[in-house]
């Protein structure tokens, strides 16, 4: 019986000692949702090393997924401005003045645009509005409020400061 | 029997929400408004919330909504739409916070401004009030 229980003990922490790059792929690391609420948790919580630990053993992620989960743990760090998560299906999408999709680079613009010398003003009160050229010409906007992005995108065609901050009369 | 293009019906309905907005003091209803805020020549402040309007107009004109994030509406222009008695541009003025409702994860507190504004045909909206409310909103927009 106590080496039945032996057995069993030394499987228990056999397991635990398994090379983490074995556990690659094994699915066993939870859906993209899982993964993306995990990630999410550690960042908060500022254990950004454990965050890319994590994120290396995540099965079945894109490229372009583990891309932009990385950009989320850096620009956490580099205490960039956060997307209000209930709000990013708004920001990337198929629409004019939006970029298309939701990915490493687009985030990386969007954060890296607010900054105090490319603050606009305030829209309508409520909104901190801030805007910058890229050399291509492009535009980025983005929307704050309450220290998150609510809104932001690409103009193709700039807009005036006015045209960023003037409301409805 | 009044009616008004589709962007003087979006003004219309800009100002119905911002007052709606700062007399329930919700801050959601604010935000939204913020993005939406319309300026002939100028456009909303989001410029895809434009469109989103436009989309809405159609589908309550022609029963098609073209579907969001299909990159389709922006082709949308305000020519293309018939003008809106006020009962289709206050039906149109929901669905288009509902749609942002529903991609935004649905907030609470626009959960509760969408309650109160449903509106059912022959009858008025949930919220007595808001239905002279809107009408006040319309006839300023085609005033203005």
């Amino acid at each position: 019986m106590r080496g039945a229980f032996r057995g069993l003990l030394a499987a228990f922490v056999l397991a635990g000692c398994v090379p983490r790059a074995d556990l690659r792929g094994t699915g066993g690391s939870g859906s993209f949702e899982t993964i993306q609420a995990r990630v999410l948790v550690l960042i908060a919580s500022h254990q950004y090393a454990h965050a890319r630990e994590y994120l290396e053993l995540a099965a079945d992620l894109t490229q372009e997924q583990h891309d932009r989960f990385e950009q989320m743990i850096s620009a956490a760090e580099r205490g960039l401005t956060p997307f209000l998560e209930g709000a990013i299906q708004h920001i990337f999408r198929d629409s004019p003045g939006h970029f298309v999709e939701d990915t490493a680079e687009a985030r990386e613009l969007i954060q890296t645009t607010i900054t105090e010398v490319n603050f606009v003003g305030l829209r309508e009160g409520v909104l901190r509005v801030y805007q910058r050229l890229l050399d291509t010409g492009v535009q980025i906007w983005v929307y704050v409020k309450d220290g998150t992005i609510r809104d932001g995108g690409q103009n193709l065609v700039p807009r005036s400061t006015e045209g960023l901050l003037k409301g409805p009369q | 029997m009044t009616r008004l293009d589709s962007e003087r019906a979006f003004i219309a309905a800009n100002f119905f929400l911002r007052d709606l907005a700062d007399r329930t003091h919700n801050d959601e209803l604010k935000v939204f408004h913020a993005m939406s805020g319309y300026v002939p020549g100028v456009g909303s402040g989001d410029p895809a919330m434009w469109y989103d309007w436009l989309a809405r107009v159609r589908k309550v004109q022609t029963g098609r909504l073209i579907p969001d994030n299909s990159g389709e509406r922006g082709a949308l222009s305000a020519e293309m739409m018939q003008p809106l008695d006020a009962e289709q541009a206050y039906i149109a003025t929901f669905e288009y916070l509902e749609e942002y409702w529903i991609r935004v994860n649905r907030p609470p507190e626009l959960s509760d401004i969408l309650g109160a504004m449903r509106y059912t045909p022959g009858v008025g909206t949930a919220e007595p009030s808001l239905w002279n409310a809107w009408l006040a909103a319309f006839e300023k927009a085609g005033q203005a």
